[in-house]
């Protein structure tokens, strides 16, 4: 399979050299007939099986208006039963996802309806090709953040306060907060 | 703290590339408040010719190096170009948890990067540009650029909005529904 920015049979070889499971889509699946690879990416402490999709967003449209840009989504459902968080707990959840993001080094947590929580990053490029030891780089740093964030959330539904959660990860402000701040000086 | 500028040809090749697509950013030099160097620019919102758009550039790499030189492996590795843009928005903390909502809402629909919130309540657009090596194509930079600014455009009124409690949350998430959707014609 290839596109114009990637050639996924390559990134496959590369991925498979260097120790990453790399799976077919499930046939009937929602990914069955896509551009997709699955990558299996170790399990949580939890023993859940992190799998991490990895596919074309050809139909974000208004990403190609002057230009032949391409975005790359990777995305990581965390193993988490958040779905029946309710009320005040809720919202409290939807605050700590933003302010763990900020201390994310990539990508980003969000909520996927369908899914539940997902750790996902967009990447996007034009015109050259993706080289694939980036992307394996990316998927190193997305499979390190989504452990932390399984982590940390089990830790908030045990009942953890989210400011001790977020002292515990270090508290110190993310590398973008830090240069907006620095910018700012 | 690093004395060398390690991106400074880049950023200025950014600079030029900007001015040519009519935004005028400045470099940032490291100096002794800020231990890394970066670009600052405002930027025009879509619809909103009152409203400007801060954004800050840096490497990521470089501002956690900043942090800790002891993290001198980073150098080695892909560097992460971050976009901050600060929206012209302050969230009242009595309202933060519905913005959680909302943002966390929008984080998962677009594409790529993500809203949040800074220590201080301020609405944010990051994104981390994982990419090879500095030599970042410009085009893509400015790409980055134009698209926070569409972004912003479209649901800074609804944040506005939703910060003064003159909408709900779900009603909040219906307006900015519809405004994703015209993002896709």
């Amino acid at each position: 399979m290839t596109n114009q920015n990637f050639d996924y049979d390559r990134l496959t070889a590369v991925l498979q050299h260097v120790g990453f499971e790399v799976m077919p889509a499930r046939a009937g699946g929602e990914e069955a007939g896509a551009e997709v690879l699955l990558i299996g990416c170790g399990r949580t402490t939890a023993g859940e099986p992190l799998i991490l999709k990895l596919f074309s967003l050809a139909d974000a449209l208004h990403l190609q208006a002057g230009g032949q840009a391409a975005v790359f989504q990777l995305q990581f459902v965390l193993p988490l039963p958040l779905a029946t968080v309710q009320g005040s707990r809720k919202l409290e959840l939807a605050r700590l996802l933003l302010d763990l993001n900020m201390l994310l080094p990539l990508g980003q947590l969000c909520w996927n309806p369908r899914q539940g929580l997902e750790l996902r990053y967009g990447l996007i490029w034009e015109d050259a090709e993706i080289a694939p030891p980036l992307v394996v780089e990316i998927i190193e740093k997305m499979a390190y953040a989504g452990g932390r964030m399984v982590t940390a959330l089990s830790q908030w539904l045990s009942g953890t306060r989210p400011a001790e959660i977020l002292a515990r990860l270090g508290g110190q402000p993310s590398a973008a907060e830090s240069a907006a701040k620095g910018a700012q000086a | 703290m690093p004395a060398e500028s390690p991106a400074k040809h880049v950023f200025e090749r950014l600079v030029q590339a900007l001015a040519f697509f009519g935004l005028t950013a400045e470099y940032l030099p490291i100096r002794p408040e800020r231990a890394f160097e970066g670009l600052r620019l405002q930027a025009p919102i879509p619809h909103l010719p009152a409203d400007q758009l801060e954004i800050q550039l840096a490497f990521g790499n470089d501002a956690l190096l900043a942090f800790d030189p002891g993290l001198a492996a980073l150098r080695e590795q892909a560097q992460n170009l971050l976009f901050v843009a600060v929206l012209p928005l302050q969230a009242p903390a009595a309202r933060r948890a519905e913005l959680s909502g909302l943002l966390l809402s929008l984080n998962h629909t677009l594409p790529f990067g993500a809203f949040g919130f800074d220590g201080e309540g301020q609405i944010l657009f990051r994104y981390q540009l994982l990419a090879p090596s500095r030599e970042v194509p410009p085009l893509l930079v400015v790409r980055i650029i134009r698209l926070i600014q569409l972004y912003t455009g479209l649901f800074l009124p609804i944040l506005r909005k939703l910060a003064q409690a003159e909408l709900s949350l779900s009603a909040a998430l219906g307006q900015a529904e519809a405004r994703l959707r015209t993002l896709a014609e």
